[in-house]
């Protein structure tokens, strides 16, 4: 090969830059890789180059207070939307390579586990609201692996519309909704799948995992994510568009509201509305680790929808009841209204609940190994 | 318009206010915060009453000084523990070199890092001094890649220019301030060694 053949074929700064920051498609990279080996002028720029990243990268990569509290919320399931993956990937990559930062990801991760604070941020979790709390233990505050972000997803949608003859929850809605459980339950949701999935801690997974490079390659970001990280880390909007969550007050004031609408409904032979607001509340029950008042408000429901025709409030009802089933240990029954629940959704065509009752039976899947 | 006397660490109103800096949002987030910073100056790190008053005190300040900065990427509770750790570690860092009490520096945490020799102290100088002298485009490129640690497509997104120009603005750049540092310390070359 003539000189001036070798030349042309290189390629521009801009790629080797590129190659250094794992910013190339794989074909790409394979392609500039190559080349390196036959060129010793582009090995030389490009070994400056990587030279110059990596030290820029030390410097000027390092994680500022809020990446750090960022990444160990994230890391800790504590809230996971602030961060993209991609920026999450590649602060942890900085960690690998920062001593610095690494210690000071692990004191906050220390500091963040000081007693009381979970109960305090937790709190929420725990609605002593005495409206809808009848005879019922002290509730506890862990979500099991069952209950995870899709099912969530019902639970606030019937409880933030699901009473009062509102309508039913489109897809757009369940995904808010779900979003919006994840955002605010997203401590007691990731542990559970994360305990459920055998994930690493998360300190230990900060440290170790921490890829040499960055994960940042094309095949990375297009593989499909797995259906449990699917559920635990969507790209979420920023956390500055929905509140999703009522306080207190409002949690009792919806369930005496839903209380007397499942009253009206039944009255007035409202097949439909009882439906509904029996959803309500078992949602409010169930938020509330109150599994076996839900479980009746759910069998309502669901047998409310049946007679109303309501399919796909049937399908949520099923759905729902087979997950709390589930959290008290009636594995058989719940496989059994989830299957219910998913030939439904099939029949009718309702996808956002098949998918909800098929992530259930997954879950349970792995309950019953 | 914020009743932050009310608003919970996770209402949005709370963060949004935080964000823009609002005088009863930040004080509403120290005050709900305080039971765990106390948690993590006394019992965590076994401050003196005096002492972990002292960091108290920074602790507030830092939050003040990061309330407007604040970009939603964590949860409150933990920027702010995350704060307070930080000032516990330049109150430590400080306690050893001088063993006296504690004079706090300004904007703790960078202060006292360049004043550490454990950290590659000199690169992180130099860099950014280079950095500094970047032009703007090339600067901006940069940071966002470094400090906001975005991806060539997400620079570009923001920037409004094709990937395969970040790339090669990065190449500059990273050239220029290659060419920078060794005309400024002769020698240097970006190792840290």
């Amino acid at each position: 090969m003539s000189e001036r053949n070798r030349v042309a074929a290189c390629p521009s700064a801009g790629r080797l830059v590129a190659l250094v920051d794992r910013e190339l498609d794989s074909d790409e990279e394979a392609a500039v890789r190559a080349h390196l080996e036959s060129c010793e002028r582009c090995r030389e720029l490009f070994s400056g180059l990587a030279e110059m990243a990596g030290a820029a990268e030390t410097a000027l990569g390092c994680l500022d207070d809020e990446r750090i509290a960022a990444l160990v919320d994230r890391t800790t399931g504590r809230f996971t939307g602030g961060l993209s993956d991609y920026q999450f990937d590649r602060a942890r990559a900085h960690l690998a390579q920062c001593d610095r930062c690494r210690v000071k990801v692990e004191a906050l991760t220390r500091a963040c586990r000081a007693p009381g604070s979970v109960r305090q941020w937790l709190g929420r979790l725990v609605v002593p609201a005495d409206a809808f709390r009848r005879g019922l233990r002290t509730p506890v505050l862990r979500w099991t692996a069952v209950a995870a972000v899709a099912a969530l997803g019902i639970v606030l949608t019937y409880m933030f519309g699901g009473h009062g003859g509102a309508p039913l929850p489109s897809g757009r809605d369940m995904t808010v909704a779900r979003e919006g459980a994840e955002r605010e339950y997203g401590p007691a949701i990731s542990m559970a799948v994360a305990e459920r999935s055998g994930a690493e801690p998360p300190e230990d997974g900060a440290r170790r995992d921490a890829p040499a490079v960055r994960p940042t390659d094309a095949e990375a970001v297009r593989t499909p994510p797995s259906t449990s990280d699917d559920l635990v880390a969507p790209r979420l909007a920023p956390p500055s568009q929905t509140a999703l969550m009522p306080g207190e007050d409002e949690m009792e004031s919806r369930a005496a509201a839903a209380q007397s609408d499942l009253d009206r409904a039944r009255k007035n032979g409202d097949a439909a509305g009882e439906a509904r607001a029996a959803l309500t509340l078992a949602s409010l029950c169930h938020r509330n680790e109150e599994h076996e008042e839900a479980a009746g408000y759910y069998r309502q429901a669901a047998a409310a929808a049946e007679a109303a025709e309501e399919e796909e409030l049937r399908v949520d009802a099923l759905t729902m009841l087979g997950a709390v089933l589930a959290e008290i240990g009636e594995v058989a029954q719940a496989r059994q209204e989830l299957e219910a629940a998913l030939q439904l959704a099939r029949e009718v065509g309702y996808t956002d609940g098949e998918r909800t009752a098929q992530v259930q039976l997954e879950l349970l899947g792995e309950d019953g190994e | 318009m914020l009743r932050s006397s009310q608003a919970g660490l996770d209402d949005l109103r709370l963060v949004q206010g935080f964000r823009a800096g609002d005088a009863e949002a930040v004080s509403r987030v120290i005050e709900l915060c305080l039971p765990q910073i106390r948690h993590v100056l006394f019992a965590q790190f076994g401050l003196s009453q005096e002492d972990g008053e002292d960091v108290l005190q920074e602790v507030r300040i830092g939050v003040w000084r990061g309330a407007g900065r604040f970009r939603a990427e964590s949860s409150l509770r933990t920027y702010v523990i995350q704060i307070a750790c930080n000032k516990v570690k330049d109150f430590t860092r400080w306690r050893r070199r001088h063993g006296q009490r504690w004079q706090p520096m300004e904007e703790n945490s960078e202060t006292a890092a360049v004043a550490d020799p454990s950290d590659r102290t000199l690169d992180k100088m130099s860099i950014e001094n280079a950095l500094n002298q970047l032009p703007a485009r090339q600067r901006q490129v940069m940071d966002l890649y470094y400090r906001g640690g975005k991806s060539y497509q997400e620079i570009a997104d923001e920037l409004g220019i094709a990937v395969g120009t970040v790339a090669s603005v990065k190449a500059d750049a990273m050239a220029a301030m290659r060419k920078i540092m060794s005309s400024e310390t002769p020698g240097a070359s970006g190792r840290s060694e």
